[in-house]
């Protein structure tokens, strides 16, 4: 067989399959910059709102914290002005979330609330849910939490307006706020293995050492806002 | 002509190869949000066993790519490999780019093939007579052409995170024991090809792809290659943030005199000193099937300065554990 015929045969051959695995696959969306795909079905309004906070727009890391006062699951409010001098640290969740959901039942949570305090017995965790269609069921995070042997306050914010002051995107997405009040670290609850960004960033803080990272890619569901 | 054919039969032979799982391929049970799914072991043309976690979402479902843009997660995938054996990171294939109410999306709305090569040798605290068969390899060294038998026993678990209105986290496991042998074998590599009709990231320098950092930008450019479209979109690294224009999914590049440029800007807030300070996929046309490169770059503490050439992080080049 000459070299030519060869590789036309090799050719012919592996087009043959390619087309064969190519009509297997579902239609591939057509691919553009300006594609309008659903990626989780929500909406975020990126311009933020004033609502239950300050005028701040996305919180950034090396900015002030934006302040924001929401109402726990008893119906009381809480400010974030109340833990002055202390780290706070924010979660936000959403019961319906299979990312969120594992992190609580893996005990993920629980031990990164555990390690966190012993790096800094004062910490404070806010567990913020932005989910809409769960704003008139604060007792939905009461029974998450006690579900999952998590001792934390959880706070409503039914209708994303601090959701949105943060920027935050997904459940969980994490915040580190130090006890001057200033945002130290926004991003991922851990690398997905055993490093947890949270309590690095707390054991950091309480050591007075900058925090690295100080932002990640936070993963999990989109966080399901209001439209 | 045979010379002008080359790049299509390399494209097309490594679909011939990595495309067909084997009969034997366990079938998982139906889960919400996925059309079909398989794992199963697929080989390259040069030899090297690959586990492809194959996951097909249903329709107006989606998964997601290592980065999956503003929401989302990239899949789980753990391997559990028989002494002698490593599992290097997964080779994510081309993704969709979208940009949505949600922001940024990077994945994948069509059948995808998420693949984890694998390879003899190497993993600390193995042990095994030198030169015995599965006895430690540098880890270093390339995958051998030919290995007769994928690793056995092995077992696998993934989790894959598909979305459309709502999130649902589909598991997926399998194992084996039956060595199997043959294959044909090619003297082609993983990178470059493609699978299931997308493209696998590509090494810069086969396609002649340079970067340089320099006060928070990125510069890359290199030839178009006939397209007119050459778009970058970032990996997820710890402590990068890279600008996005408002509204848009990537850095788009201009295109001139048949050569592209991207200029990327961005910032560290901290980051992991021991790994890449910038990375991220360099997307050539609009097509999953059109061609990728992988950047990564190194710090400039590290010893890249302004204008050093772009390192890469060619698929499969690197064992790791698998996890």
């Amino acid at each position: 067989m000459s070299t030519f015929t060869m590789i036309a045969s090799l050719g012919l051959a592996a087009a043959l399959a390619t087309g064969t695995a190519v009509a297997q696959d579902a239609p591939a969306p057509k691919e553009n910059a300006t594609q309008q795909l659903p990626p989780d079905g929500m909406t975020k309004d990126k311009a933020g709102k004033k609502a239950k906070g300050d005028a701040h727009a996305h919180a950034k890391v090396g900015s002030p914290a934006p302040a924001f006062t929401l109402k726990n699951t008893d119906g009381k409010d809480v400010s974030l002005s109340d833990f002055a001098g202390k780290t706070v640290v924010l979660q936000w969740i959403n019961p319906d979330c299979p990312v969120c959901k594992g992190k609580m039942e893996d005990g993920s949570v629980a031990k990164m609330m555990a390690d966190a305090k012993a790096a800094d017995p004062d910490v404070v965790f806010l567990l913020v849910n932005s989910t809409h269609y769960m704003a008139d069921k604060p007792a939905t995070n009461a029974d998450y939490m006690k579900a999952n042997k998590v001792i934390a306050t959880a706070l409503v914010d039914g209708d994303g307006a601090v959701g949105h002051m943060y920027g935050a995107r997904t459940t969980p997405h994490c915040y580190v706020i130090d006890p001057k009040g200033t945002l130290a670290y926004d991003g991922a609850i851990d690398d997905k293995g055993s490093k947890n960004y949270v309590v690095d960033a707390v054991t950091a803080i309480k050591q007075g050492k900058a925090v690295s990272p100080a932002t990640t890619k936070p993963y999990g569901c989109s966080v399901k806002y209001k439209k | 002509m045979a010379v002008a054919l080359l790049p299509v039969i390399r494209a097309c032979s490594v679909a011939l190869a990595l495309v067909a799982p084997p009969p034997s391929a366990p079938k998982p049970a139906k889960q919400e949000g996925i059309a079909s799914s398989s794992i199963h072991w697929m080989r390259t043309v040069e030899g090297q066993w690959v586990l492809s976690v194959t996951v097909e979402p249903a329709p107006g479902w989606h998964a997601y790519w290592e980065n999956p843009g503003d929401s989302g997660s990239s899949p789980d995938i753990a391997l559990t490999l028989p002494m002698g054996w490593t599992a290097g990171p997964t080779i994510y294939p081309r993704p969709d780019v979208a940009h949505g109410d949600d922001g940024a999306f990077y994945g994948y709305g069509s059948r995808v093939h998420y693949l984890v090569p694998v390879r003899r040798g190497g993993a600390a605290g193995e042990s095994g007579a030198p030169g015995a068969p599965g006895a430690p390899r540098d880890p270093g060294a390339p995958a051998p052409v030919g290995e007769p038998v994928r690793p056995e026993p092995w077992s696998a678990k993934a989790s894959v995170m598909v979305c459309k209105e709502r999130c649902l986290m589909a598991a997926f496991e399998s194992s084996g024991r039956d060595a199997v042998a043959g294959g044909d074998a090619l003297p082609l590599g993983l990178a470059g090809g493609t699978v299931g009709g997308r493209s696998l990231p590509d090494r810069a320098e086969s396609l002649g792809v340079t970067a340089s950092i320099a006060e928070g930008r990125v510069q890359i450019h290199g030839p178009a290659r006939s397209f007119t479209s050459v778009r970058f979109i970032p990996a997820a690294l710890p402590g990068l943030q890279v600008s996005l224009p408002d509204g848009t999914a990537a850095v788009e590049g201009t295109v001139t005199n048949g050569r592209f440029r991207i200029e990327v800007p961005f910032e560290t807030l901290g980051s992991e000193p021991s790994g890449p300070a910038f990375a991220g996929l360099v997307l050539f046309g609009n097509q999953p099937s059109d061609p990728c490169v992988r950047l990564s770059l190194p710090h400039p503490a590290g010893g890249a300065a302004s204008g050093a050439p772009v390192t890469t992080n060619p698929p499969g080049s690197g064992p790791a554990p698998g996890r």
